[in-house]
């Protein structure tokens, strides 16, 4: 079955590659319009007429497709009116924020309301891009995404994104209940990093956010010009003001198939934890690695304390005075879950027995959740061929089968036990994408992939071992779920509404906000 | 590695001759034949209005953005068209049904984004890293269109 998938897609992509036309003649033949229209020059219709004199219809297509001052201006006109739309709007919507009714339901009949977001903080403009047309960026790559959200001094801090890729900017929102939501104006720092990018090019992203209490850390994404891409931290003591932190996280290694990554951040009793992974020399895969920081205003590695090639930490928990790291130990395809403890906050660590399936299943521990029945580790695990081509990408999957697997430790993560988790894989390919422990029990989000697309189920177990399904929108997908003091708060990606037949799951994107009430 | 230090004055007749053959494909991969030529001189046009004002330091970065910027920009009215394109794909040798069917609307019912991602992947066999740098987006990104190409694909399947 693997195999077919893997040879039907490559006879695809080769019938359809096989299909690509002959190239056009070069219209920009140098000749006598040679200066005209080289690199940086705008090309003139008489140039291009030059270059393309003997093929009248190339010549038709190209100069149709030559800047249009009009198509321009209108586009700038419509700017404006969009950006006056949104001030008026803005001004209704600051009445309006008040007045959202969150009603408490009854705990067994649970239902996921959808929060009003009227002040259109995460809903992606479609336009916003394409006011800066003549840049060769310029398009409709909007989008707006919540990576993670904190409880925070009795609110919430929420980061993320607005914009796509390299050109978007850092995004931080705040919330005093979790409900109604702000965007303060003091973002500057996630904007375009002068020192990254002169010419105003490149822009930011906030991927994992951490706090202690007092103190904010961030770490995201800038693009600059080389490297391509670094990582870089923030902090924070309001959660509006922020400053870059002037630490390096990590070289990029010119060497290196794999740009470093960080998966994630918490706060220790000594400050802060940051995890995630980079390269091998010399190889395809990457092998993790942590970096430490007392306040969040510098960093610095602490690898040593992770010992082998191949170890990946897909996240650390306090627990007592120690903390708890989870992941998996192999190669990217032939892991084995594993949990490890440190007693000096992160300095080193000692691996925990850790059970797994004996019949070959590659699996890997994805999160860990602290409820009243002790703590729960999710993970994944796979079976089969996860490649389709043995190349050297990032984790291919087409094959093979996808289940949750489930781990319960009732003495603070010294032992764990496995657990049944059949009723949770239905399908081929179950996915856990967001979980929360909360008043009413550890809430799960799951992909659900066998269907088409795909679909979203929640789950809710008291006890970690039945679970009942609480209605959701199948369509739509939780990012993270963060527990609150009245339930569940959640975040999702969803696709603006003219959406098309041929869905464009990516872009543009916005997001929702959920509420499950306790 | 493909990042130059800095930008390079490079003529267009140079950067037509060194990519236009490998946008082609990719631009085919993206829109279908039908477009695929609109798109790439397109990414050459808009290479030639801003090289001087952007900080370029990757041409060929560039002129892939420049093609799936301007397959974005005409999505929203051909892209019925371009699945049909796509899907309909098939060698001319052909005459019983194709058993590929299903995996060709699965292909061409991909977004851009992940349709690229499963071309530099599967086709180019390109690292993350270069994905990510010829699509300007983080290494993150690339997976998340890569696991939702994959969930997508996987109905071919079932």
């Amino acid at each position: 079955m693997n195999d077919n998938l893997q040879r039907d897609v490559h006879q695809v992509l080769a019938d359809i590659v096989a299909s690509t036309p002959s190239t056009p003649l070069n219209p920009f033949v140098a000749e006598s319009a040679a200066d005209e229209v080289s690199w940086g020059r705008r090309p003139t219709v008489a140039s291009v007429r030059a270059s393309l004199a003997t093929d009248a219809d190339a010549f038709e297509a190209t100069v149709r497709e030559l800047p249009r001052p009009h198509g321009r201006r209108w586009l700038s006109t419509a700017a404006v009116l969009i950006v006056l739309a949104a001030v008026a709007g803005l001004a209704i919507v600051v009445a309006a924020r008040r007045t959202i009714d969150v009603r408490p339901a009854g705990s067994m009949q649970q239902s996921w309301m959808r929060l009003a977001d009227p002040a259109g903080l995460f809903i992606a403009s479609d336009h916003v891009d394409r006011v800066e047309v003549g840049t060769a960026y310029s398009s409709s790559n909007s989008a707006v995404r919540i990576a993670e959200v904190t409880p925070f001094q009795g609110g919430y801090v929420a980061v993320g994104a607005t914009g796509y890729g390299f050109r978007s900017t850092g995004s931080v929102w705040t919330s005093a209940d979790g409900i109604s939501w702000s965007a303060d104006d003091q973002q500057a720092n996630f904007g375009v990093p002068a020192e990254a990018a002169p010419r105003a090019t490149y822009g930011t992203e906030l991927e994992h956010v951490a706090t202690n209490g007092q103190r904010l850390v961030a770490i995201g994404n800038v693009y600059g010009s080389n490297p391509f891409y670094t990582l870089a931290a923030w902090w924070s003591d309001d959660g509006v003001h922020w400053t870059k932190s002037a630490s390096r996280f990590e070289r990029v290694q010119p060497d290196r198939a794999s740009y470093p990554n960080v998966d994630g951040v918490i706060a220790t009793s000594s400050g802060f934890i940051a995890f995630g992974e980079i390269g091998i020399d010399g190889s395809n895969d990457t092998t993790g690695r942590m970096w430490v920081s007392g306040d969040g205003t510098t960093w610095k590695d602490a690898t040593e304390g992770l010992v082998g090639d191949h170890v990946r930490v897909a996240g650390i928990r306090a627990v007592g005075d120690r903390l708890l790291a989870f992941g998996s130990v192999g190669p990217s395809d032939r892991g084995r879950a594993q949990f490890w403890q440190s007693t000096d906050d992160g300095a080193s660590w000692t691996t925990i027995d850790t059970p797994s399936p004996t019949d070959g299943t590659h699996t890997a521990v994805g999160r860990v959740l602290r409820s009243s029945f002790g703590l729960v580790a999710f993970g994944d695990a796979h079976e089969g061929d996860r490649s389709i081509t043995g190349n050297p990408g990032p984790t291919a999957v087409l094959g093979g089968t996808e289940d949750i697997v489930e781990w319960i430790s009732t003495d603070d993560g010294n032992t764990w036990q496995g657990v049944d988790t059949t009723s949770l894989n239905t399908a081929d390919f179950d996915t856990i994408t967001a979980a929360a422990s909360g008043p009413n029990g550890i809430v799960l989000s799951i992909r659900r992939v066998g269907s088409v697309p795909f679909t979203t189920v929640v789950e809710r177990t008291a006890d970690g071992r039945h679970f009942q399904v609480i209605p959701f929108d199948a369509e739509q997908e939780l990012d993270t779920l963060t527990s609150t003091d009245q339930g569940y708060l959640g975040t999702g990606s969803s696709n603006p509404p003219e959406k098309t037949e041929a869905a464009d799951w990516e872009k543009p994107q916005s997001t929702s906000l959920w509420f499950l009430p306790a | 590695m493909i990042e130059i230090e800095q930008s390079l004055p490079m003529s267009l007749e140079t950067l037509w001759r060194d990519y236009a053959d490998q946008l082609m494909r990719f631009a085919t991969v993206l829109v279908g034949p039908s477009d695929a030529a609109d798109i790439v001189v397109d990414a050459f046009m808009a290479v030639s209005r801003t090289a001087t004002d952007a900080f370029v330091v990757n041409e060929r970065a560039y002129l892939y953005r420049a093609c799936t910027n301007r397959a974005h920009d005409l999505r929203r009215s051909r892209e019925r068209r371009w699945a049909r394109d796509l899907a309909a794909v098939v060698p001319s040798s052909s005459e019983q049904l194709d058993p590929l069917v299903d995996v060709r609307r699965a292909v061409a019912a991909l977004s851009l984004g992940q349709r690229s991602v499963v071309y530099f992947v599967y086709w180019e066999d390109l690292t993350e890293r270069s994905i990510a740098e010829l699509l300007g987006v983080s290494p993150g990104t690339v997976r998340r269109h890569l696991a939702r190409a994959q969930a997508n694909l996987r109905k071919a399947l079932t």
